[in-house]
């Protein structure tokens, strides 16, 4: 499952570890949970003598999950609308060994939801997101 | 480790009954306060009884593909198509029952089967039933037409909704 988790504050040292009892906090199985892309920040060029160069300068992992009516309900609504506004937003894949948040940042303006052939409790909700840091 | 529950389906002499709809109920209600949108009151009742044998109810998932290429259910459709034969349309008001429903804006409707008795009237006798049942589609919403079957017209009323659960539509009463 993912947990997603927002806060007020950054959470430092022990918080960063995954606490199943947190506030401001959701899980969900996740219809479809991509596996992380990387979006690379690339520096390239052709020099004067011919030869040419690409640095790269930062790698982010992007994170798509899409979470439909059949887990979410209006409080799942309610929850993603305070999570996009939030300064702190985190992500914690519960099957993994270590379970700690990772800190990301949404890629999309506003929640990016739909109605499931406009049926206003079909909701869905597609979000996209990346690393706040570098990996 | 504590043992599973075991639930298991198997005695067919006593657990299949039969069913048949034996009458549909729709309840026509008004908002007391209109302001507020609180309080519904009962407005009226319209209980339609000997519906032809076509009449039916299903149901269908509404499904989406996950990423491990399974389907998730999201959702449930259904429609009942009901056969109403009375069809004294110029004297038995019932069209114009139909069409005040939908002024009304709020109505609910059950589908009653077998020997499910409805409450408050004379219920005909229930044929070829050994149970009874109570479908709440609750407020589906509904759309009504005259057809003709061969010496007769008759109405065929169908009622349409989705809902993300059906397991508490059916209900004893």
């Amino acid at each position: 499952m993912i947990a997603f988790r927002y806060s007020a504050t950054e959470l430092t040292g022990a918080d960063i570890s995954y606490d199943s009892a947190a506030a401001n906090q959701k899980l969900y199985n996740c219809r479809i949970p991509k596996k992380p892309q990387y979006d690379n920040a690339k520096e390239s060029g052709d020099l004067l003598n011919g030869y040419s160069f690409s640095h790269v300068l930062w790698r982010k992992r992007i994170y798509s999950f899409t979470i439909s009516a059949d887990e979410l309900d209006s409080t799942g609504e309610d929850f993603f609308d305070n999570y996009y506004v939030a300064p702190f937003k985190y992500i914690c894949d519960t099957s993994l060994l270590i379970l700690v948040y990772i800190e990301v940042v949404e890629m999309d303006k506003n929640v990016p939801k739909t109605y499931e052939e406009d049926i206003t409790f079909l909701p869905e909700i597609t979000l996209l997101l990346k690393t706040k840091g570098t990996v | 480790m504590p043992d599973p529950t075991y639930y298991t389906f198997n005695r067919i002499s006593t657990s299949i009954k039969r069913m048949p709809i034996r009458a549909i109920r729709i309840t026509a209600e008004e908002i007391i306060d209109e302001e507020l949108l609180v309080g519904l009151r009962e407005a009226f009742i319209l209980d339609l009884f000997h519906i032809e044998g076509e009449s039916n109810y299903q149901y269908s998932e509404m499904t989406k593909p996950n990423s491990s290429g399974g389907t998730v259910t999201i959702a449930y459709r259904w429609d009942a198509k009901i056969y109403v034969p009375h069809n004294i349309y110029k004297s038995n008001n019932l069209m114009s029952l139909l069409d005040s429903l939908h002024a009304y804006g709020h109505y609910s409707t059950k589908i009653y089967l077998g020997t499910a008795e409805l409450p408050s009237v004379t219920n005909p006798q229930a044929i070829n039933s050994d149970d009874s049942m109570v479908i709440d589609l609750g407020s589906s919403t509904f759309s009504y037409h005259p057809e003709s079957a061969e010496f007769r017209p008759r109405l065929i009323i169908s009622f349409t909704g989705v809902s993300k659960t059906i397991k508490d539509m059916f209900k004893s009463s």
